[in-house]
């Protein structure tokens, strides 16, 4: 059982304070730690402990035996400090504190079942006179008002929040705050900008110097999250991230959005979110938001820049940001753009198997076709990767032979023996089982990072059998588009995109695949 | 000679240096083509230096210089930012780091790419707080080398430690000091060949150091350990004019332990006025009486007891209260060996995957677990473990990460040792570590996709301590045994210890049809997810590795129809042998309404040490998984 009581003071948009409060038993028989994360920036005070009992409250010195940590595993460094508050067993215990905050930016988004999947949840806001909090159900408030689980819809989780001055459209405040933070620090020192997109620009070649900035910052920059104080939603400014070569998604994007200004490009940096957090972007607020990342309009036309996704072709979207929305950070037209849900490039991965069912033999071909071959030009130089990518790939041992790897083709050339295991001899046929496939699922990770496809994905397989006419052969005709022909099997799969696994394992697409994908092949003599 | 006394002239001034408003002389660097040899290599350790210096006010500083050469740009994601664990106790005197580029220009971090970190795993009584330090190597390119130097100061002496010149990348050069400005005695054991050990009395204190050029890399794979032929050098501060000796280990020990935990005068008599041993059994059957005290002892230990001991009187109120802690738990269990003069032994050793125990060698950071050897009646020797946070263990009980090393056992009288030994602890076979499943599975003409029938699992030696508790769930889910706690039905009471776990099968989805005739038996969600664990398929086997234990583990499946079921495949067995193990399964008709399907695969080698080994294990657990995915035709 737990309660959680949370209370914001809006003093000016710079200046609010927040305090909160957890009320439960702990019943686990044992002493807990309650853990509390508090953002770097933010001021902790007062933090207590109380036993109840009754109606009496007994204060617990809690500064000796709080235990911190200042490490957040979701970044580098995120600088929040995490807070241990031990609490002995079977007690009843109260746990509050206040914080003292800037930004009121930061009041963001509210869970109905609170940080600690309470029973009882109470939000309440004092929002002074010439402010509003816009409220991602429509409402709009100002003074005080309460927020708790009966204003979540029934399969609402979170709602967002904006607090804004009265008169001015939430977009359009949300856009200026991070316009007017940004414009002081995105000045981009000319002796910086390296000396081949001067000399692109003096060519008059638009597109490829675009496309060159996009690679400059790809290639020079090496991601590093780094996410402390007002740094977790700024970007640091340009001439920090071009000295030091490393930045975050905000630093990367703003750096990028700055030299396609400075080449006379129309670009924004774009407040973003992945396609890994769920719900639509089209709310102005912190809490809807994971990612930055540089829209750029060229030749009327959007093309989203993503320079944390390594190799990521220039007009593509990175895998991340598939489908997902963006906020244009000052372009007043529009201010939430939509990517689009597919790659430019290619999507297709072949599987080409030839099998020598007498012998055990085996050899795959496995080519992955632009988008797809991402995550492979990555990795290429990892020789350890490449060892996981064939065993994922394959649930037995097939030696990678060979590889040939380029920006826009990957070919991988396995070869092998056939397990004894996938073949059933029965007296006048031969089971084989499909074991010897490649797992899917794994081949969507190497496609696009996760075991489900998450942009629409063509994959097309063959059997090429040896030693073995089509008369041998007896399939189900479900995953085969074609009888078999010329000693061969094929089979073309387009699949659809996915915002989760959840999503995808409950699909028909998937079940069905799943299915007859196993229904295994019967070689007659 | 003289270059070495430079060289102890050079690392005293750093360390005075670094003491000194932060300032520090980084060590020259003179840019030179990487050797041949190396350079497939993505980075390199050009120089590695460890330096140990204790301090005359109880205090030592521990100073690790790591120069890297980024050869390849794989590397850059691995090294540009770093991560150092660091202990939490003591003070990071200073903590640099800076890029060199290839053209030789130099970039030292600034305060905002060095962060320290502090880190809590989040337990109440002994926390495991460290830190960790990052830092944030700026525009790093192949051919830049990158230079890190920190200094500890740690309260207290570090009064023993094993060091290698070895590390995870290979290195250049490679060096070890050791600095005693103490009044303590400073000893150093080079051991396996360690080279160029030099012993210095300077006017500051005797020093120790060891150097070499180009050591290769340890591989820091899953089951990688250190080989027993590693060279390394274990070394021991000490007590003036007093050789550490296991006499005076062994006296400190007792006298330590005696006056603190020991002496509660009649403990035998507390245990007989509890019911625990009756008296009798002191004089006929004394092993046993042990066991009953030692069993009873294991009961009473409690994890979360907030236990601190002050004096003698304490010890007994926390037995009498009934909850101890796993301390006390051994120096109750010596007390009642001490009472009854018992014929015991005191032990030590150390984990296996730290390297070979060497008893020659009397160093305190090689004694990390005790146990001790009790004879029984018959003279026999059994093994007693203590116990860990995690794991209780029986007579006879010899944890996997001890199996097979060495350790020194002692026997001794009211604090002087009498002998001292060397002992190899055994390891166990295949024969004792075991899983035997049985399973009946009755399949019925009428709703043939459905399966009933029960499952028996036993489990001995290894698994047994692994199995057994309450709070086993990830691991019987790891053993595909049930998802949700299961309680044993049997509890064997002697060692290898068997552990039996009972339950009926319902409704199971394990047939489907092939076509009209044929069906299918998919029976891989019965098997354990790995051999040993789950991402074993995906392990590069290389260099020295050790697996946790020998055992075999066999999967008896007996199919029963109501109405006449047919094997359709070839009946015999499938077989991989080699050097490692063997894996196979076997088929049989039993009669016209029933099947046999047998899997087993059995480990005989743990130490895997040659190309042929690693790849041997690579293969048998190849053959597992494709094993385990084995669909079984058969018509009914």
């Amino acid at each position: 059982m737990l309660s959680e009581t949370h209370s914001y003071t809006v003093g000016t948009l710079d200046d609010y304070s927040s305090y909160h409060e957890f009320e439960g038993m702990n019943l686990s028989g044992k002493s807990e730690f309650f853990l509390l994360s508090v953002r770097d920036g933010s001021e902790l005070q007062n933090l207590s402990l109380d036993y109840i009992k009754g109606k009496k409250r007994r204060s617990v010195k809690i500064s000796k035996s709080t235990i911190t940590s200042t490490v957040s595993n979701g970044s580098f460094f995120s600088g929040a400090t995490t807070y241990y508050v031990p609490v002995d067993p079977s007690v009843q215990f109260s746990i509050h504190y206040s914080l003292k905050e800037e930004n009121s930016i930061f009041i963001s988004n509210f869970y109905k079942d609170g940080y600690y999947e309470s029973d009882q949840v109470t939000y309440s806001f004092n929002i002074p006179q010439g402010l509003v909090a816009s409220i991602s159900n429509g409402d709009k408030k100002t003074g005080a008002f309460q927020l708790s689980a009966s204003n979540f819809k029934e399969d609402e989780d979170i709602i967002f929040m904006l607090v804004h001055p009265k008169g001015e459209e939430k977009e359009t405040y949300f856009s200026n705050w991070f316009e007017e933070r940004i414009g002081k620090i995105n000045a981009i020192n000319p002796k910086e900008i390296p000396e081949h997109l001067t000399q692109l620009k003096a060519n008059g070649a638009e597109e490829e110097l675009a496309a060159a900035c996009f690679k400059y910052v790809q290639d020079e920059i090496r991601y590093l999250d780094i996410e402390n104080g007002i740094n977790a939603i700024i970007p640091r400014s340009c001439e920090y991230v071009l000295s030091n070569k490393f930045g975050d998604c905000k630093d990367m994007a703003n750096t990028l959005v700055a030299l396609l200004n400075h080449f006379g490009f129309e670009a924004y940096n774009c407040i973003s979110k992945t396609n890994s957090r769920e719900g639509e972007f089209d709310f102005p607020s912190l809490g809807k938001a994971n990612h930055m990342i540089a829209g750029l309009k060229l030749k009327d036309k959007w093309i989203y820049l993503d320079p944390t996704e390594d190799n990521c072709l220039f007009g593509d979207p990175s895998i991340q940001i598939l489908g997902t929305e963006a906020f244009a950070i000052g372009h007043k037209e529009q201010f939430f753009l939509k990517v689009p849900e597919s790659p430019k490039s290619k999507t297709e991965v072949l599987i080409d198997y030839l099998l020598d069912v007498e012998n055990r033999k085996i050899q795959v071909n496995l080519t992955f076709l632009g988008k797809t071959n991402t995550l492979l030009v990555n990795q290429k130089e990892n020789t350890e990767v490449m060892e996981i990518i064939a065993n994922k790939v394959f649930s037995y041992a097939l030696p990678l032979k060979e590889k040939s790897i380029s920006m826009s083709t990957s070919v991988l050339r396995f070869e092998g023996e056939l397990p004894m295991a996938f073949l059933s001899e029965l007296s006048t046929k031969t089971i084989l089982q499909t074991d010897f496939l490649a797992d899917i699922r794994s081949v969507f990770i190497v496609a696009g990072y996760a075991n489900y496809p998450i942009y629409p994905l063509q994959i097309n397989s063959s059997i090429r059998f040896e030693n073995l006419t089509c008369s041998n052969l007896k399939v189900k005709e479900e995953i085969w588009t074609k009888e078999c022909e010329n000693n061969s099997l094929e089979s073309k799969q387009s699949w659809s995109s996915y915002k989760s696994n959840e999503e995808f394992e409950e699909s028909s697409e998937w079940t069905n695949f799943e299915t007859f994908s196993q229904k295994p092949l019967i070689i007659t003599e | 000679m003289k270059t070495l006394l430079i060289s102890f002239v050079f690392i005293f001034a750093f360390a005075l240096n670094s003491k000194a408003n932060g300032k520090y002389t980084w060590p020259a660097y003179t840019p030179s083509e990487l050797p041949e040899q190396y350079k497939n290599d993505d980075a390199v350790y050009l120089m590695f230096v460890q330096t140990y210096n204790f301090g005359q006010f109880g205090e030592s500083y521990f100073n690790n210089f790591q120069r890297i050469y980024i050869n390849k740009k794989g590397a850059i994601e691995d090294y540009a930012n770093r991560v150092l664990e660091l202990t939490a106790e003591g003070k990071i005197v200073m903590l640099k780091g800076r890029v060199i580029k290839a053209n030789g220009d130099i970039i030292e971090l600034d305060d905002d790419k060095i962060i320290i970190s502090n880190i809590s795993s989040g337990r109440k009584y002994n926390d495991d707080l460290y830190r960790e330090a990052k830092l944030i190597y700026p525009d790093v390119q192949e051919g830049d080398v990158l230079d890190l130097v920190f200094d500890v100061e740690i309260e207290g002496y570090v009064y023993s430690e094993t060091m290698f010149l070895a590390q995870e990348l290979p290195v250049v050069y490679s060096r070890i000091t050791i600095i005693n400005n103490s009044v303590l005695d400073l000893s150093a054991f080079p051991l396996n060949g360690l080279p160029d050990v030099k012993f210095i009395k300077t006017t500051t204190g005797p020093t120790f150091q060891t150097e070499q050029k180009n050591v290769k890399a340890i591989p820091d794979g899953y089951f990688n350990a250190i080989r027993p032929d590693m060279p390394k050098l274990i070394f021991n501060l000490w007590r003036p004019e007093e050789n550490l000796t296991y006499d005076v280990v062994y006296s400190m020990d007792y006298q330590y332990e005696f006056y603190k935990y020991h002496a509660i005068k009649l403990f035998t008599e507390d245990l007989v006025r509890d019911g625990v041993i009756e008296r009798e059994e002191l004089t006929t059957t004394r092993f046993n009486a042990f066991l009953k005290v030692q069993k009873h002892l294991l009961e009473l230990i409690d994890e979360n007891a907030e236990i601190n001991l002050t004096n003698q009187e304490k010890i007994r109120s926390y037995y009498l209260n009934k909850t101890i802690n796993r301390k006390i738990y051994k120096s109750l269990l010596e007390n009642f060996l001490m009472e009854q003069d018992a014929d015991y032994e005191k032990c030590m050793t150390n984990s296996l995957w730290s390297g070979q125990f060497d008893a020659k060698v009397v160093a305190l950071d090689q004694l990390d677990a005790t146990f001790f050897i009790v004879k029984d009646v018959a003279g026999r020797d059994h093994f007693l473990f203590m116990p860990t946070k995690t794991r209780k263990y029986q007579i006879d009980e010899i944890p996997f990460q001890y199996e097979g090393n060495s350790g020194v056992a002692w026997k001794g009288e009211e604090g002087t040792l009498k002998s001292v030994s060397k002992i190899n602890l055994p390891e166990g076979s295949e024969k004792e570590t075991q899983q035997i499943s049985n399973f009946q599975i009755i399949l019925s003409a009428e709703a043939p996709h459905l399966a009933e029938g029960n499952r028996q699992d036993k489990f001995t030696g290894q698994y047994s301590s692994i199995v057994r508790g309450k709070k086993k769930t990830s691991l019987l889910e790891d053993l595909s045994i049930s998802e949700e706690v299961l309680e044993p039905t049997k509890l064997g009471d002697t060692y290898p210890y068997q552990v039996e776990f009972r339950q009926t099968l319902e409704d199971t989805a394990l047939v489907s049809d092939l076509d009209d005739e044929l069906k299918m038996l998919d029976l891989s969600s019965f098997f354990p997810t790995s051999i040993f664990y789950e991402e074993e398929k995906e392990e590069n086997y290389a260099g020295y590795n050790l697996l946790p234990f020998k055992k075999t583990q066999q999967f008896r499946f007996f199919i029963q129809c109501d109405a006449p079921i047919t094997l359709e495949e070839k009946a015999g067995k499938s077989l991989m042998e080699n050097g490692v193990g063997t894996c196979s399964y076997s088929l049989s008709q039993m009669g016209d309404k029933s099947i046999k399907v047998v899997c087993e695969i059995s480990l005989k080698k743990r130490i895997l040490q040659t190309e042929t080994d690693n790849k041997d294990y690579a293969d048998l657990i190849n053959f597992y998984h494709t094993m385990k995915g084995k669909k079984w035709v058969f018509s009914m």
